[in-house]
């Protein structure tokens, strides 16, 4: 906003310039003295003008000239006052029309609690993360994620979520406004919120910046990243490519790979030809070029032929080489003799079912829709369905997710686990829908499974229940995750479904997640009783009481002392007069859980 | 008689000394840390047992028979209310069971003594003796007040004399002597503004700058204006007689802290206010070492806006209790009004919270300016005064929020367009502000208008956006 100097501001500049400089040099200020002069034809206009300029005359002369100028300030101060404006025709844009569902309106001090929590930046609590999502409603919380937008971290990715979830689009502009491209350690990080939220849509943006020679080089591998997701800026990627250096030279390639460009042929070759090392892996496992399916070859060949126990300097080992059938289609041939050798050498290698699956599962998650890879993974199922069960109820789960399990129920009941690690992480996202991430996929990516949870999920987890081999600790945590997210009625019943197990198993499996799961759904309910059932029968079932520390944590902040003291008391009691209990057992139980009381009567519980 | 239909969830959380408090109250009654629950027939008390560290379990009871509940406890926290008889409280909401008992000997006792001093401080409202406030002691005072303005007056010449600019860390510290005289002399305000003066002119020292050297002149200009006024005012008060204050902000500008009786007697009182708070945060003073509770209320009769300062020096912190923002209007009985013009400091005693409702924030947008322009009117009458504070806080109409390119907002309602700026006591709220506006496109927006001294504008610093059923905080 442009201001105009008149005779008035430029006598107040020249006032507060005389009160910078002092008034023992006042005399000498012939700035000041003009200024007082030019004004002089002001006085006329009205009667304060004329006044201030009276003032003006006497400052030289004046007994206090420091009161003196203290009082021409105040009154030049006033008049300024009186006649400022407010008018300021910038040219703007008006926010556009984005209403916000529900939003919540914390009290101040929960929302200064929030904001100090996610500033700090060190991990947030599991528990405080769900919290964040409800509290993510109220506006105000925004500042702080925007102030942590910018570092690289998971825990700032983690707390991230909320936010996009909740204010979508609405948040690209002041993430673009949040990113400075002046600072060489900014991380960029910005941009890779921005494209999640917005994908290509934002693309003239992310070239602004890749092709920012000035910007800092995190911030332009962020934007060649965002790049790579649209096929019509391959050239552009080769040009970065052949110009750029370092890590921005990487990027480039990593995004042509990306796109399947066949642009990315003759630098994927040159870049291949370095032989195996990590980061050509990963080129490899980005596209089904030839370069890359010929290095994938090479070396799974070598591999499978050498049973590669480690990865050296030349060689990768069977579950790396895997890794890079991602991101092709043609490839049954190497996958079916992957599954082959892993049959014959499950105790060797124990995890490579984890890897072939997810491959599969990432390659359907990043091509949604294509069919050459859906029908890649039935094909395998139909040859090794013992292998590749995972894959393919995950891409039941994401086609007919109501019939899923009923379609595949007797496979399910044969691979818990395979079912347990799909269901492990769920997040339910704003718009309804589910999504699961799995540290056992290849990449600790999400996938969306279903928008509408299958109503026949809790009747198939409690089916596990009873038949799940030794995964029930990770059954009653998919269980908890579940119910942990689900809200009103839906709450109720997967509530329901979980004490029917927790029932079940404190009989027949006690551990301290069945018990957790216990707690969790039935919050402000009297557990003595089930403490104490819980600590027996650990006893009696495999012969020690559980993690004392562990149990006491879970516990102080869901019962009070006098109610663990109870407990233990009565468990005390049953497991003196318990035949089946051997002596010795009865001796380090007892210790222990006379631990437990000491420190329950101690103090260890807050009341 | 405190209604017992009144206690919510929401209202425990304002008797709390502080947010922990409630914390540990909701996991007290998370983990069922009440052996007793009981009431007593006509709902007056509510006590109960709960188990504690100790071996005995505390007997807590809130009682309300009196006009505010009051909360007992056998605990040896100094907290007050404690985290058992918040607790207490919460399990009443969550809506356990309480069964009916007697009430114990201990609470009738007190209950007792409390009704013995209230008949005595009814016989003696029935024949007041009348307080006959001590003129000499007050003209002391003044003669004191007076010597200390005149050092002030000293000090600000001296700056003005050297030159801002010319103001080095040596000279500082010499202020600072003066400046912690100025406490012996009863201006606590006229010392915190002086502390302000030095503070930003070391920063001055240290990175020299245009608008900080601008910031330290109009500094010194209010102090040398304070001094003036405040001295012309106790030379009146001195050459008249009238020794004792008076409806007249400079009171306060010295440092003067009023009584409710005083305002009361001055006449400063409103009867039945109801209000809304528009806005709330704590602004935090490193230099008066203090920390600031300020919530700006709506008067819903008058269409007024008050502002309520909870001021917590941080020597004090952790026995005076933190306020927190409300959502429920709040029905006073009196309310006290400080002497002042626009935005007025008030207080009051009891307050009777009512949930808002749609109406509510309807009739809280009726007393939105008619435009910016007078709203900006009504607020260079205030601001002029150098005395006056920073800011005046307004309701303003606008039918639509902007952001330019470089990511500076804008108010806009018809022709009139003003520049946003930031709450200095607030976070990055025009961010919030470029989110919510998505949903409050148009309506009414509460901030501060404040004056730029250095580009002679006004800009508006929003803090809430008012919509048809809720109040969005920024």
């Amino acid at each position: 906003m442009e201001i105009k100097k008149t005779p008035f501001s430029a006598l107040r500049e020249r006032l507060y310039a005389a009160a910078a400089a002092g008034t023992s040099v006042m005399q000498e200020d012939f700035r000041l003295q003009r200024a007082v002069e030019a004004f002089q034809p002001m006085v006329e206009k009205a009667k304060p003008y004329e006044k201030l300029y009276k003032m003006c005359l006497e400052l030289t002369t004046a007994k206090e000239p420091a009161e003196q100028l203290a009082q021409c300030i105040a009154l030049a101060d006033a008049l300024a006052v009186a006649q400022s404006g407010f008018q300021d025709d910038s040219p703007a844009e008006p926010v556009p029309a984005a209403p916000l569902q529900n939003l919540k309106t914390l009290s101040y001090l929960e929302a200064a609690e929030w904001v100090k929590t996610i500033r700090v930046g060190q991990s947030v609590e599991d528990s405080r993360l769900e919290e964040l999502y409800p509290a993510a409603a109220d506006p105000r919380l925004l500042s702080a994620f925007l102030e942590i937008s910018g570092r690289d971290s998971i825990n700032a990715e983690e707390v991230a979520m909320p936010f996009m979830e909740r204010y979508g689009t609405a948040l690209i502009p002041l993430l673009k406004q949040r990113l400075d491209l002046t600072n060489p350690k900014s991380k960029g990080r910005q941009i890779y919120y921005i494209f999640r939220l917005a994908g290509t849509a934002e693309n003239p943006y992310y070239i602004s910046v890749a092709e920012n020679d000035e910007a800092p080089s995190a911030a332009r591998v962020e934007a060649i990243n965002a790049l790579g997701a649209e096929p019509s800026n391959a050239e552009r990627l080769l040009m970065l490519y052949q110009t750029g250096r370092g890590k921005v030279k990487e990027a480039a390639l990593t995004a042509l790979c990306r796109n399947n460009s066949a642009l990315a042929d003759k630098p994927l070759e040159k870049q291949l030809a370095g032989g195996y090392k990590e980061a050509n892996i990963e080129f490899a496992a980005l596209c089904s070029r030839p370069a890359a399916y010929e290095f994938m070859r090479k070396h799974l060949d070598y591999a499978l032929n050498n049973a590669v126990a480690h990865n050296d300097k030349l060689h990768p080992t069977i579950a790396t080489a895997a890794a890079m059938l991602a991101n092709k289609t043609d490839v049954d041939v190497e996958f079916l003799q992957c599954a082959e050798w892993y049959k014959n050498h499950k105790t060797d290698r124990p995890y490579l079912d984890s890897v072939l699956n997810g491959v599969l599962i990432q390659n359907i998650a990043e091509h949604p829709g294509d069919a050459a890879y859906e029908s890649l993974i039935c094909s395998l199922y139909d040859r090794e369905p013992d292998v590749f069960f995972k894959s393919r109820l995950c891409l039941a789960l994401r086609k007919q997710p109501e019939t899923a399990f009923s379609a595949f129920e007797r496979e399910c009941i044969k691979h818990p686990l395979y079912v347990l690690d799909l269901l492990n992480y769920p997040e339910h996202h704003a718009d309804g829908s589910w999504v699961f991430r799995s540290a056992q996929h290849f990449s600790s990516s999400r996938i969306k499974l279903f928008d509408k949870l299958p109503e026949n999920l809790f009747p198939m987890l409690e089916s596990l229940a009873r038949t799940a081999g030794n995964d029930y600790d990770q059954l009653c945590k998919v269980m908890k995750n579940f119910h942990d997210l689900l809200e009103g009625e839906a709450q109720k019943k997967a509530a329901a479904s979980c004490r029917r197990v927790v029932e079940l198993l404190l009989m027949t499996h006690p551990s301290m997640d069945v018990f957790r799961l216990l707690l969790a759904v039935a919050p402000g309910e009297d557990h003595t009783a089930s403490l104490t059932l819980f600590l027996v029968n650990s006893l009696r079932k495999t012969g020690h009481v559980p993690e004392v520390w562990t149990l006491l944590w879970s516990l102080r902040r869901r019962m009070s002392s006098a109610q663990v003291q109870k407990a233990t008391e009565d468990a005390l009691r049953e497991i003196a007069a318990d035949a089946h209990i051997s002596q010795k057992q009865t001796v380090d139980s007892i210790e222990k859980i006379n631990k437990v009381l000491k420190n329950a009567i101690e103090g260890y519980f807050d009341d | 008689m405190f209604p017992l239909t009144s206690v919510t969830e929401e209202f425990v959380k304002t008797l709390a000394p502080n947010p922990a408090a409630f914390s540990n109250a909701k996991k007290i009654s998370q983990k069922g840390g009440f052996v007793t629950l009981c009431r007593s027939e006509d709902n007056t008390l509510l006590f109960g047992d709960c188990a504690g560290s100790g071996k005995n379990p505390y007997h807590a009871s809130v009682d309300f028979s009196g006009e505010a509940p009051l909360g007992r406890c056998s605990c040896p926290s100094r907290q007050f209310p404690c985290k058992h008889c918040l607790a207490l409280l919460v399990e009443y909401t969550a809506g356990k069971t309480f069964t009916v008992a007697d009430i114990p000997e201990d609470v009738a006792a007190k209950r007792a003594k409390i009704e013995a001093k209230a008949q005595k401080a009814a016989e003696n409202a029935a024949s007041p003796k009348k307080s006959t406030p001590n003129k000499s002691a007050a003209t002391k005072k003044l003669k004191k007040q007076r010597e200390g303005l005149e050092l002030a007056q000293k000090l600000t010449a001296d700056i003005l004399s050297r030159g801002i600019c010319a103001v080095t860390p040596e000279s500082c510290a010499q202020y600072e002597q003066v400046a912690k005289q100025l406490g012996d002399y009863y201006l606590p305000k006229p010392q915190a503004l002086m502390y302000e003066i030095i503070r930003t002119a070391q920063e001055l020292a240290k990175n020299p700058d245009d608008a900080m050297t601008h910031r330290v002149v109009s500094l010194v200009v209010k102090m040398s204006a304070t001094v003036r006024k405040c001295m012309a005012y106790i030379d009146q008060k001195l050459e008249s007689g009238e020794v004792l204050p008076e409806n007249d902000p400079l009171y306060e500008a010295m440092g003067g802290v009023w009584k409710l009786e005083q305002l009361k007697e001055l006449g400063l009182v409103q009867e039945n206010a109801l209000l809304m708070q528009l806005a709330f945060y704590i602004a935090d003073d490193p230099v008066r070492k203090q920390e600031t509770d300020v919530a700006f209320w709506l008067e819903m009769h008058t269409g007024e806006i008050h502002h309520t300062e909870n001021i917590r020096p941080y020597k004090a912190k952790k026995y005076i209790k933190q306020e927190d923002s409300r959502n429920e209007l709040q029905a006073v009985s009196a309310l006290y009004l400080y002497p002042g013009g626009l935005n007025r400091r008030v207080r009051w005693e009891a307050a009777e919270p009512i949930p808002p409702t749609s109406d509510g924030y309807a009739t809280a947008s009726t007393f939105r300016a008619e435009s910016i322009a007078a709203a900006v009117k009504a607020a260079k009458a205030e601001l002029k005064n150098t005395l006056s504070q920073d800011y005046a806080a307004v309701l303003l109409p606008y039918d639509s929020i902007l952001f330019d390119a470089e990511g500076k907002g804008y108010l806009r309602n018809g022709a009139e367009q003003i520049g946003l700026c930031a709450c200095p006591d607030m976070g990055d709220n025009l961010s919030v502000l470029r989110v919510a506006a998505g949903t409050a496109q148009s309506g009414t927006a509460f901030g501060l208008l404040i004056w730029d001294s250095m580009d002679g504008v006004f800009r508006f610093a929003p803090l809430s956006l008012l919509t048809a059923d809720s109040l969005i905080r920024l």
